[in-house]
Parts: structure tokens; sequence; C-alpha cells
């Protein structure tokens, strides 16, 4: 087991007690949240009146068709885009924790930095010191299996192993909520199945709340706790589902006719969405 | 690339020298070729000895290195922060692109008397030519590099916290780097032109001052040991950027 951080707001012990969904306290709140793209003439309305609430320590997974503005609702949920109107009120976490951190589809990680510069480098932008910050890199880097790769430069790295330093880098931050942009994207189905085990296994040891967009209906339903299936552009929840399988989901633990009854019903929302048949 | 590689390509680049000196020092002892204006390399090595230690060469070789040295910080540092500014900023790019496009193709050379007209007949006036070439090549590498950033990176550096001056010291500068080293490096190549004929034309002192003369005067031996310096010179400022480069840049190979 890994001692509990100083820094970390979360009690190991309260893993295995995990209270109903339900009666946990709101983390991330959105409400009639609004985008729209200024591209030269045409305007591109992204978001249009999105409402969303995700609860404490909630693995949420979004799916929509492409372009809907998963990726942007994210980067608004982030701070990185202003948005247009609406609310955002997600919860602030106490003294040096940011709001929420990313982990990116690809490229997120840095070139010319080694996987521990990366894995540590939020925690440099915070002005924590170089001791602590190795020692809090180091240990996320053994969590997601990268020992003896420390000192090696992406570019000497697969694809997984890069997503892997960049969730690495995202745990290390320890912030309040985890945003997700298709971080297994771009993997072959086996490693990204490998990755899906190693992030719930690390979720699970350092809960956290978690929005995680994806395109892969079975993914969604294998890892999240719930999910929203996005309309059209512009974006808005059209549906949540409630993904009522048991953890661990294990190949022996997991109901498979449930899932491939969750996985068809979600096949179904996002047909209904999908109104133009010819994308 | 590795230590050792980087080691043999700095041995292989004495080879041209080496396989020149053999063949000239050979044909000007049997006088295939007229000696008085090939003098053999031995002749010329021992003469370079003498005119260092007793003559007034070292002063020569200083004008010139105070003169390139001075000219590479000024349009390196320049042109980084130019090049920089126009990568990220649409509106600088907008008002400067047009100025530099049209400075580009101008020979600096010519901008020569306006200088002088400018600043007097002064040391400023020649490493500011100069400068004006490296400026130019560096703030064009420069830009491109920086345009080139992955938005993701910015946006990786900003979610995870990162303040305008970390943006740029974390991400724009290491991801620039190389080309930064690229740009210094034509930049020297056409610095150290301009060097020699500024000296040819307009110095009483430097390395292209001294073939000038000596070819005026029909001093050969002396024409080729500034030519050698002058060799030398280009090649260190050259390749210098770039394998500093490499060397600050240990990502990109290995
Ligand atoms: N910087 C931008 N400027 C203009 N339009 C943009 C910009 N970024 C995204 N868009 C547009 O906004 C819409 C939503 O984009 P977004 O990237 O959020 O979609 P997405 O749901 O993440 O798509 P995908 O599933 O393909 O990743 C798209 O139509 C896209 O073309
Ligand atoms: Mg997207």
């Amino acid at each position: 087991m890994i001692p509990p951080e100083g820094a970390t707001s979360e009690d190991v012990k309260t893993v295995t007690e995990r209270a109903p969904a339900k009666e946990r306290p709101v983390r991330v709140n959105v409400q009639g949240l609004e985008k729209t793209y200024r591209a030269g003439e045409e305007d591109v309305r992204a978001l249009g009146g999105l409402d969303l609430t995700v609860r404490d320590r909630e693995f949420f997974c979004l799916l929509g068709p492409s372009g809907c503005g998963k990726s942007t609702f994210l980067r608004v949920l982030s701070g990185l885009l202003e948005k247009d109107a609406g609310r955002i009120a997600v919860e602030e976490p106490e003294a040096n924790r940011p709001t929420s951190s990313m982990v990116f589809q690809e490229k997120g990680i840095f070139p010319w930095k080694t996987v521990i510069e990366n894995v540590a480098f939020g925690l440099k932008m915070r002005d924590v010191p170089v001791a602590r910050r190795r020692e809090v890199a180091q240990r996320y880097i053994e969590k997601v299996n990268l020992e003896g790769f420390e000192d090696a430069y992406p570019h000497q790295l697969s694809g997984g192993m890069k997503q892997r330093v960049d969730i690495a880098r995202a745990f290390a931050n320890d912030p309040e909520v985890l945003l997700m942009d298709e971080p297994f994207g771009d993997l072959d189905a086996q490693t990204k199945r490998q990755l899906q085990e190693e992030l719930v296994t690390l979720w699970q040891e350092r809960p956290k709340t978690v929005i995680y967009v994806t395109h892969d209906i079975e993914e969604a339903v294998r890892l999240g706790d719930r999910l929203g299936v996005m309309t059209d552009r512009p974006g808005r929840i059209a549906e949540l589902v409630d993904i009522d399988l048991a953890r661990p989901r294990t190949r022996d633990n997991l109901d498979l006719s449930r899932m491939e009854a969750l996985q068809n019903r979600v096949w179904s929302i996002l047909e209904g969405v999908t109104q133009s048949p010819h994308e | 690339m590795s230590r050792v590689a980087r080691r043999t390509r700095w041995a292989l680049l004495l080879g041209p020298f080496v396989s020149v000196a053999i063949l000239w020092e050979g044909t000007a002892r049997f006088e295939l070729i007229d000696p008085n204006f090939f003098p053999p390399p031995s002749t010329v090595l021992s003469l370079a000895m003498d005119l260092y230690l007793h003559g007034d060469f070292l002063t020569h070789l200083l004008a010139s290195l105070r003169r390139i040295t001075f000219a590479g910080l000024l349009g390196g540092t320049g042109g980084i922060a130019l090049g920089t500014l126009m990568g990220r900023s649409p509106r600088v790019k907008a008002v400067t692109d047009p100025h530099l496009s049209i400075l580009y193709p101008l020979p600096k050379i010519a901008l020569l008397p306006i200088m002088f007209s400018l600043f007097g007949v002064t040391e400023m006036a020649r490493i500011l030519t100069m400068a004006l070439a490296v400026l130019l090549l560096v703030s064009i590498n420069t830009m491109g590099a920086v345009q080139q950033i992955e938005d993701s990176h910015i946006e990786a550096a900003m979610d995870n916290g990162a303040g305008r001056i970390d943006l740029y010291r974390e991400v724009i500068l290491p991801g620039t780097l190389p080309q930064i080293a690229s740009g210094l490096s034509l930049g020297f190549g056409v610095a150290v032109v301009l060097l020699v004929i500024i000296e040819m034309v307009a110095a009483d002192a430097g390395l292209g001052y001294v073939i000038w003369t000596s070819w005026q005067q029909f001093k050969i031996p002396q024409l080729y040991v500034a030519l050698f310096t002058i060799n030398v010179l280009g090649v260190v400022f050259v390749h210098g950027p770039e394998e500093i480069g490499e060397w600050l840049t240990p990502w990109q190979h290995g």
C-alpha cells in the first residue's frame, strides 16, 4: 500500500467504503454552458446550453458524435477556453492543489523533458520544492509501471508509455477533477485495454472525480460509473446512463450480458442524436 | 548523435585541409604549380608562426573576431527576440513581415555606405551591417519554429499552471532551440562573407584587410596565412552554433 500523501485530500481508507453515488457531494456543476467559436466570417456554436452535474469521485464518461463539442467542453471546464455564457462551479481544492488537470489524446507531454521532468512539471509550476516533487513524480512513475524510464525522453517511448507519462503527471498534480480527452484514442486495442485497467487501479487508489471523453462505447461502459451522451453540435447532454456494473470489473466478475445491454442502449441513443445519416 | 560519432565528424573535418596540403606541397615542391602564386604549405605554415608570434597578425585576427562576435551577439539576441514576437503575435508579424521580405533579398553589403552615413566610418557601422544579416536569418528561422510549436504543448503547459514566463522558458525556448541554432549558423555564414568584404573595402585592420593588401603588395604567402585563418574562423562560427545546439538538445537524438 502507498503511504497517504500529506498534500492529498483523499484518505486511502475511504476507497473501499464508497458511499452510494447519489449521496456524495457535487464536485462539478455546469449550467447552461455556451461556447461559440468565432472563426473569421462563420461562427461555430460548439456548446449550446450544456447542463451537467458530476459528484465526488465519480468516473463520468462523455460520448457524442464527432465535432459535437466534447473537447470544447473539457477546455472550457479546465479554463483553457473562456465560456460565453452559463455557470461552472467546480469545488475549490484546499491549498496548493489544482482544480483540474487534463490528460491529452496525444502530444500532451513535452519532447524536451525527460519522463520524470514531465511528471513533475505541474508540481514545478506550483513551486513545490525539488526534492519533494522528485519524490512524488517517482512514486507516480512507479504506479504507471515506468520504473527505469525516469530519464528517458518521450521519443524513446511507445505511444502507450507516453500516455502513461501524461496520466502520471495528472495524478501527481493531485487535482480535484481529472479531465481526460480520449487519452487512449490512438492506441491499439491491447495496449488500450491494459492502460484502462491501470487507470482504474490508480483511480481506485487515489480516487478522483473524472470526466472522461471517448468515442468508444465499450470503453465508456467498462470504465464509467455513469455516462452522458451529447447531442450533435451545438452540444448538450442528450441522455445520462447509470452504469450499474459491479467493480472490480475483471473478466470473471463482469456481468457480460448487462454490459452488452448497456452498450446497446448507448448505441441507440447515439444513433438518435446523430441526425445526418451520411456522417 | 553520440559523442564518438561527433568526434569522428570533427576529425573528418580536418580531411580537406590535410588532403589539400599534401597535394599542394607535392606539386609546389616539384614546381608543377608556380610557387610564386602557390607557395607550399610548409612555407605558409612557418610564415604563419612568424606572423602570429612576431608580426601584427594577432591584432588583425582579434579585430575580425571582435567584429563577428559582436555582430553575432547583437543579431542573434535581436533575431531571437524579434522572431519569437513575430511567431507569437500575428499583429507584430503583419507589420514586420513586409519589412523583412524586402530587406531579406537585399545584399547587406550595399547598406554599408548608408550605415557609414548614419554612424560615421566606425566599428559600430561595420558591426551593425553584419548584425543585420544575422538578425534576418535568425528571426525568420525562430519565427517559423515558434509557429510550429504544437498547440497541445502550450495547452498542457497552461493546464499545469504555467505563467507567461514559464511558457517561454519551459515550452517555446526549448521547442525552438534547434531552429535557432541553425538560424545562427546560416547567419554567421553570411556574416563571415560580409566581414571579409567590409574589411577589404572599408577597414584598416582585420583578416579581409590583410588578404587584400597582401594581394596588392604581392605578398602571396601572407595572403594564404590570412585565408587559412578566415577559413578556420568560418568553420568555427558556422558549425559551432550547430554543435552547441545539438549539445543543448539531447532529446533530439540518442
Ligand atoms: N479553435 C477553433 N476554432 C473554430 N472552430 C473550432 C475550434 N475548435 C473546435 N472548433 C469547432 O467546434 C466544434 C466542436 O469541436 P470539438 O473539438 O469540441 O469537438 P469534439 O466533440 O471534441 O470532436 P471529436 O470527437 O472529433 O474530438 C467542431 O465543429 C469544431 O470544428
Ligand atoms: Mg475532441
